[in-house]
């Protein structure tokens, strides 16, 4: 068990080192995309809603945008870039060479979006404080560790998404309306409680929606022991339930 | 000698196709064991069910008292493996890709350097540690695949094509490296689809078509067994072939084969094909000793070079 979790940081730090060496580029769309949305969305939406539950609407669209960056730079590992190292590049071909097996595999891609996820929270959200001109240190803080909880979830989602998919294309259709609707209905731009019923009773199964709750209890300071004793143990049991079906699914993918 | 791997029945599916349909074979210690068979007669499957990369539908195996189904990881720690494609990481260079490899199979961080370093010299390719992977030329990425291999300082080397699509230059190159490697006692499988290579390197071979063993022994015993003798080639002329056939119809002595590059004739003496040119008053474009090739034809009546 220990070797194999020694393997698979391995696989993590493998990782690392080729995403390293293109960092900025790598990057770059996870912190800009919550910056235009900031501009775009966050002042042009913020001239007609001036109060949004007690918030200017930038302030309310802010955590839900830091905690989304998991979702993207997660998603995308684990969809587009997993399936190049699964069939294309012949990674894990070469790592099956080696004393590396499809669990150490798939732990040490979990493992990366646990990193990753963390990661970009932390950029996006010194980003955001500093054009807010803001700083918290105990948000910063845990909106990190959230990020590592909603990196994993939406990782497995990805791997579990891979798993269905029969050619690179397809991940089109998975962004058009799988990861999207996630985005949109997440209660980043709005609070979700304002929708119709049914429509919240599916947002409710959404791993992005209890992390952005958790991330907005964080930055308004409000009601969070609450938040958090309901959504940190449906985050993490969304992450768990996950991660069990795509590592059954991906093991055969890779273990034929 | 000691029998390091034991096959027993192995069977490998792909929905209705039987890839591998039944194969039973040992491989002994400090042996060249090798898989001969054209494109798709099952090798590489074979050999990704032998280091557990894949797993098997029916069948025994051990390799070192191991299953590789079931001790997948503790087995391929003591195995070299040069799998049919290079599976190089081209955003990295030679050395990263060493390097990472070599924390892979768990060469200890202080001796990483000087293990890789040590065998990139060996492959002759230290001169490209900093070079990319799209850099390199085709026999230099298979080179470092070899040196990839050797990190783990391995008892059981397995090499799945080495030289398929090299020039002659770089087959040498790395045949000379496996026979070095068979020198310091390693035991050694390969296949390939070349029977010089088979018949130069290995010391027993397992001819494969359709998923089944067609033939099995050492290159000679092979060739005294199937086709011994000798093959003298003539070029296709109707005129010709009509001639020998008629010539040839009943005799026991002479073996008859056609083919694209013309009609072979096989005899147990090298005098009687002499002679067998004289009377037909046509000059053999070649006379040679048989070799695989031949058997793999007496076997199962087509071409090496031909799919599976
Ligand atoms: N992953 C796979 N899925 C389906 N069929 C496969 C797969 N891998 C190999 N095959 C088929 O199995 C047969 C044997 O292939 P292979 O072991 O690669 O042969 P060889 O290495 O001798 O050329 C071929 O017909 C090939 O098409
Ligand atoms: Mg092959």
């Amino acid at each position: 068990m220990l070797e194999s979790l020694k393997l698979s940081l391995l696989i993590t730090s493998k990782h690392w080192a080729v995403y390293r060496k293109s960092f900025l580029s790598n990057i770059l769309p996870i912190v800009t995309d919550p910056v235009f949305y900031l501009f775009s969305i966050g002042m042009g939406v913020g001239a007609y809603v001036t109060d949004l539950g007690g918030h200017q609407y930038v302030s309310y669209i802010a955590p839900g945008l830091i905690a989304s960056a998991a979702l993207w730079t997660s998603f995308f590992e684990t969809s587009y870039n997993f399936y190049i190292r699964l069939s294309y590049d012949g990674s894990y071909k070469a790592m099956m060479t080696t004393p590396i097996g499809p669990r150490e595999i798939i732990f040490g891609e979990l493992l990366w979006v646990c990193f990753k996820g963390a990661g970009m929270c932390l950029g996006v959200c010194l980003v955001m404080f500093a054009l807010l001109r803001q700083f918290d240190f105990v948000f910063l803080f845990s909106i990190t560790l959230l990020g590592s909880l909603l990196g994993v979830a939406c990782g497995a989602l990805g791997l579990l998404a891979t798993s269905f998919v029969k050619n690179i294309n397809q991940f089109q259709t998975i962004y058009a309306l799988l990861i999207s609707p996630l985005f949109f209905f997440s209660g980043t731009f709005f609070p979700i409680s304002d929708l119709p019923p049914t429509v919240q009773k599916i947002a409710f199964l959404n791993p992005l929606y209890y992390g952005i709750e958790i991330a907005q209890a964080l930055y308004w300071k409000k009601d969070v022991a609450d938040i958090l004793r309901l959504f940190l143990p449906l985050l993490i049991l969304s992450g768990l339930f996950l991660g069990f079906f795509a590592y059954r699914r991906i093991y055969r993918l890779l273990y034929k | 000698m000691q029998q390091i791997l034991r096959a027993e029945n192995v069977e490998k599916h792909f929905g209705e196709l039987k890839a591998v349909a039944g194969v039973s074979f040992d491989v002994y210690a400090e042996e060249c064991f090798g898989i001969l068979g054209p494109n798709g007669a099952g090798k590489s499957t074979l050999i990704t069910c032998l280091y557990g990369a894949s797993s098997r539908d029916a069948g025994r195996l051990s390799i070192f008292e191991l299953d590789p189904q079931i001790n997948g990881r503790r087995l391929r720690a003591r195995m070299g493996i040069v799998p049919q494609d290079n599976c190089l990481d081209e955003s990295m260079n030679v050395y990263e890709n060493m390097m990472h490899f070599a924390a892979f199979v768990g060469v200890k961080r202080a001796e990483r350097m000087n293990r890789v370093d040590t065998l990139l010299k060996f492959m002759s390719i230290d001169h490209k540690k900093e070079a990319t992977v799209k850099q390199l030329s085709g026999g230099m990425q298979r080179r470092l695949v070899f040196a990839r291999a050797l990190l783990s300082e391995p008892e059981l080397i397995i090499l799945d094509e080495p030289t398929t699509g090299l020039d002659p230059a770089v087959r040498h190159l790395i045949w000379q490296k496996i026979t070095e490697l068979k020198l310091r006692s390693g035991t050694t499988i390969l296949t390939t689809h070349y029977m010089d290579e088979a018949e130069r390197l290995c010391d027993r071979l397992m001819i494969m078509d359709k998923g089944k063993i067609a033939a099995l022994g050492s290159p000679s015993s092979l060739i005294r067994e199937h086709c011994p003798g000798y093959v003298a080639s003539f070029d296709l002329h109707t005129e010709l072939a009509d001639k020998i056939k008629s010539k040839l119809a009943s005799s026991a002595e002479f073996k008859i084969i056609e083919d694209q590059t013309g009609i072979h004739i096989r005899a147990p003496q090298i005098e009687s094909l002499v002679q067998l040119g004289k009377d037909l008053q046509a000059e053999a474009r070649l006379i040679r000793p048989s070799n695989l090739e031949d058997v793999f034809l007496t076997i199962t009546g087509k071409d090496l070079s031909a799919d599976a």
